[in-house]
């Protein structure tokens, strides 16, 4: 992740092309990937889901766990994606949104990440015309949507903190004769969610946040899988 | 006197410093967890505090206990650290606390907040015969001292409020403290504030305390009342005539200077530890808050003159600094000593009118905070559910009482401890800490003990320093028992094997840790998670 992010400009990337990559190898050393609230169902079916720190701001954020170990990822960089989920997280690579520190607007940006992104092959990003591309477009479009689900899945994320229904657990593994445990990982709490006042259970049924939570909870068992993997 | 089932007890706290805030809010907690299924309230709570007489403003450094009380009142670290101008601190550094060592060094030595971790009863033996030479007694059994010679913090940015890597308590700013305290007690704990000024209390023919007199003429009643008043000790004092034991030819320092000193740019390093640096005549404090430093002398006037103390305290602070002065060196007088009692009939001492000792070990937060909990838990676990029972235990005083003297004298010997064991020969003071006619008949037997003996928790009375803290200065101070050699064959090798546990470790957090100013800033943007 050490590559410059640009603004995107259609004069500077006129000729810029951006090559597929459907192992997904710049995540390939990071273990923990952000999801966010309309993911979440379909996440939670294949990766644990869990709740971490942000190391900058501190801030909840909600992970699926693709990797025991730090800096390991048993999905992306391998020889092929084995999932049929594919966290939005993961596609929006190499375009980002980052606000100008100037006119406070979001601007798109490239990540000049050589392994994907040059003048030689790939999808183009503009026509000849200057004009975006339809790839372009799609990728902007997801850019968006995933910026407008950042929002609503820090609200669950403050729900969540609220009601104190996170607490910290460290996880522990035994795979083979190795022992892997993690820390700094907050799930769901159970016993807290069992007894919550029926006003609460109410509000959090009615906006949509209990299905999501009920789901987090489950997705922990998915970490099977991951130990399956380790194996394999 | 018997009142009727239905009224409310009235607690009524004279004064509205540290102490006084403290008190408010534990008994507040404390009584509102007791009574959280009664409709009404049985009791009642207020403080009174004098427009007019100012708190006394010091009181910077505190112990890791107080995280615990915070933490129980519901305060928050982040708000803590954002309102009071808090830092973190893990030490005190105690400097020339003995003479200089051969080349002109100073001596240094960290009464860190971490257990040494020592790993077997061998390892601490092979340290004291052999090991001291390659490494001191804190650096040797903890990674703490090394992390505040870095100047990193105690905990990950990401740890949760109140949980560290190692332990830690805080500085800082005393006035703003009392504010958040008052803050916390009156808008969350329901208690009563009013702003008056005490005449004088009045006795009733029981010996406790029939009503207080305003200066305007208004009597206030209570079913207890609580002396916060600071040294003058209005009630408990003043008013109930207390005898008052002194420990002035134990301890001779009799007053401090206090100032203020802005960092001469802000992004100095913040201290994560107390300095404590030793003079002819008693010691200065230097406490690091994020935008000054509290700075002050401490000495005894029997040994030095006004003017010689402001002048070591001008030349401490340095030229540099002397323009960055916040606000004119303040004299005040400090009285050694505590009262024979705390709790007398219908009235309760708790801070400095109980009794003071010089701030080396930042004992006063801690005392009140000790006095204020064990006064609460004794209000709140008595069985009855009104409270006028427990108000007139004759038990729970004597016990209270009991407690409280054994704390206070221990406290006493542990701040001898750092004075009687110095070799400093350059002034009568020092020369009259080492006279064991200084010394109380209880510490004489554990130096004595100590001569030839580790130091087990059992020689110590039950109060707030033990074992830990003891090794801590006694090694510190390089007096090490002279044990039995002859069973000794390792010859400094698991010192040194403890020495490389610790580097192993030590290594490990230099990767996680931060400098303490840069840890304090991100708190200031981001705030900490409470989980
Ligand atoms: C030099 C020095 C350094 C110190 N350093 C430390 C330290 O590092 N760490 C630590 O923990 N402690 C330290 N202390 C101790 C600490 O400052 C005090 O113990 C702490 O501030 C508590 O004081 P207090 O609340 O008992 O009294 P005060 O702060 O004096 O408050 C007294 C209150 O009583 C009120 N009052 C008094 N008379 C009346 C009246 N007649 N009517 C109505 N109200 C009245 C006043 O208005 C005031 O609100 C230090 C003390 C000194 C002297």
């Amino acid at each position: 992740m050490a590559h410059a992010l640009h603004t995107l400009n259609e004069n500077e990337h006129k000729d810029y092309k951006v090559s597929l990559d459907r192992q997904f190898n710049h995540a390939a050393e990071q273990h923990l990937i952000p999801i966010m609230t309309d993911e979440i169902f379909d996440a939670a079916l294949e990766f644990p889901l869990v709740v971490v720190k942000n190391s900058e701001t501190g801030a909840f954020t909600l992970c699926a766990i693709q990797g025991l170990k730090p800096e390991t990822n048993l999905y992306c960089g391998r020889e092929q994606y084995d999932a049929i989920y594919v966290p939005r997280a993961l596609r929006l690579y190499p375009f980002a949104l980052r606000e100008n520190a100037q006119t406070q607007q979001l601007e798109i940006c490239i990540i000049d990440d050589p392994a994907r992104v040059g003048v030689e092959s790939g999808e183009a990003l503009f026509d000849a015309e200057g004009n975006k591309s339809q790839f372009l477009e799609q990728q902007i479009k997801l850019l968006k949507s995933h910026t407008e689900m950042a929002g609503q899945t820090m609200q669950l994320m403050n729900l969540l903190e609220h009601y104190e229904l996170l607490h910290a657990q460290a996880i522990n593994i035994k795979t083979g004769s190795e022992e892997i445990s993690f820390d700094g990982i907050y799930v769901i709490n159970q016993q807290k969610l069992n007894t919550l006042a029926p006003d609460v259970l109410v509000k959090l049924r009615d906006n949509g946040a209990l299905a999501l939570i009920y789901a987090i909870q489950q997705s922990l068992k998915q970490i099977n899988r991951l130990i399956v993997r380790t194996h394999g | 006197m018997c009142s009727a089932a239905s009224s409310q007890q009235r607690i009524v706290i004279v004064g509205g410093g540290t102490a006084g805030w403290l008190t408010a809010n534990h008994l507040a907690r404390a009584l509102d967890e007791k009574f959280a299924a009664s409709t009404a309230k049985p009791y009642s709570i207020t403080l009174i505090e004098s427009p007019n007489i100012p708190t006394v403003g010091v009181g910077e450094g505190t112990v890791p206990s107080i995280r615990d009380s915070l933490h129980y009142f519901g305060i928050s670290e982040s708000e803590l650290i954002k309102r009071c101008s808090a830092t973190f601190k893990q030490s005190i550094d105690f400097i020339g606390w003995q003479p200089p060592q051969s080349d002109g060094a100073q001596h240094v030595y960290q009464h860190i907040f971490d257990y040494p971790q020592i790993e077997s009863e061998e390892a601490l033996c092979d340290w004291i015969n052999h090991g001291f030479k390659a490494a001191n007694f804190a650096d040797t059994f903890s990674v703490q001292s090394h992390l505040v010679q870095a100047g990193l913090a105690p905990k990950k940015f990401i740890q949760a409020e109140f949980h560290g890597v190692c332990n830690y308590a805080y500085h800082f700013d005393a006035a703003k403290f009392s504010e958040l305290l008052a803050e916390n007690a009156t808008q969350r704990l329901g208690v009563d504030y009013q702003q008056l000024e005490i005449a004088k209390g009045v006795k009733n023919n029981a010996g406790g305390i029939a009503y207080l007199l305003t200066e305007n003429g208004q009597r206030i009643e209570a079913e207890l009342f609580i002396d916060c008043s600071g040294g003058r000790s209005l009630l408990l004092g003043q008013c109930l005539e207390t005898e008052f034991i002194s420990k002035a030819d134990e301890i001779f320092t009799d007053t401090a200077i206090a100032t203020q000193v802005a960092y001469s740019s802000i992004k100095k390093t913040i201290a994560c530890a107390t300095l404590a640096t030793a003079h002819r005549a008693g010691w200065i404090w230097d406490i690091g808050l994020v935008e000054r430093r509290g700075v002050g002398i401490v000495y005894s006037s029997q040994h030095m003159t006004e003017a010689d103390a402001r002048e070591t305290l001008a030349h401490y602070i340095g030229l540099e600094d002397q323009n960055n002065l916040l606000t004119e060196p303040r004299k005040i007088p400090m009285r050694s000593g505590h009262y024979a009692q705390f709790w007398r009939n219908n009235c309760v001492a708790i801070g400095m009118s109980q009794g003071f000792v010089e701030p080396l070990e930042a004992t006063g937060l801690l005392m009140f905070d000790k006095t204020a909990q064990l006064l609460a838990q004794m209000l709140s676990e008595a069985d009855s559910t009104s409270l006028t029972l427990s108000l007139s235990s004759g038990q729970l005083q004597r016990r209270f009482n009991q407690q409280l003297c054994s704390v206070w004298e221990g406290v006493f010997d542990f701040i001898k401890l750092h004075y009687c064991l110095s070799q400093r020969d350059d002034s009568d003071f020092w020369r009259a800490h080492r006279d064991m006619n200084t010394w109380s008949p209880q510490l004489i037997q554990m130096l004595t003990k100590w001569h030839t003996q580790l130091p087990s928790q059992i020689d110590l009375r039950p109060g707030v320093f033990n074992l830990a803290n003891h090794l801590y200065v006694l090694l510190g101070m390089d007096v090490r028992p002279l044990l039995n050699t002859n069973v000794d064959n390792s010859d400094g090798q698991l010192s040194g094997q403890q020495r490389s546990i610790m580097q192993a470790h030590l290594a490990s957090l230099n990767k996680v840790l931060m400098p303490h100013r840069e840890l304090i800033e991100k708190v200031h943007e981001y705030g900490l998670q409470r989980i």
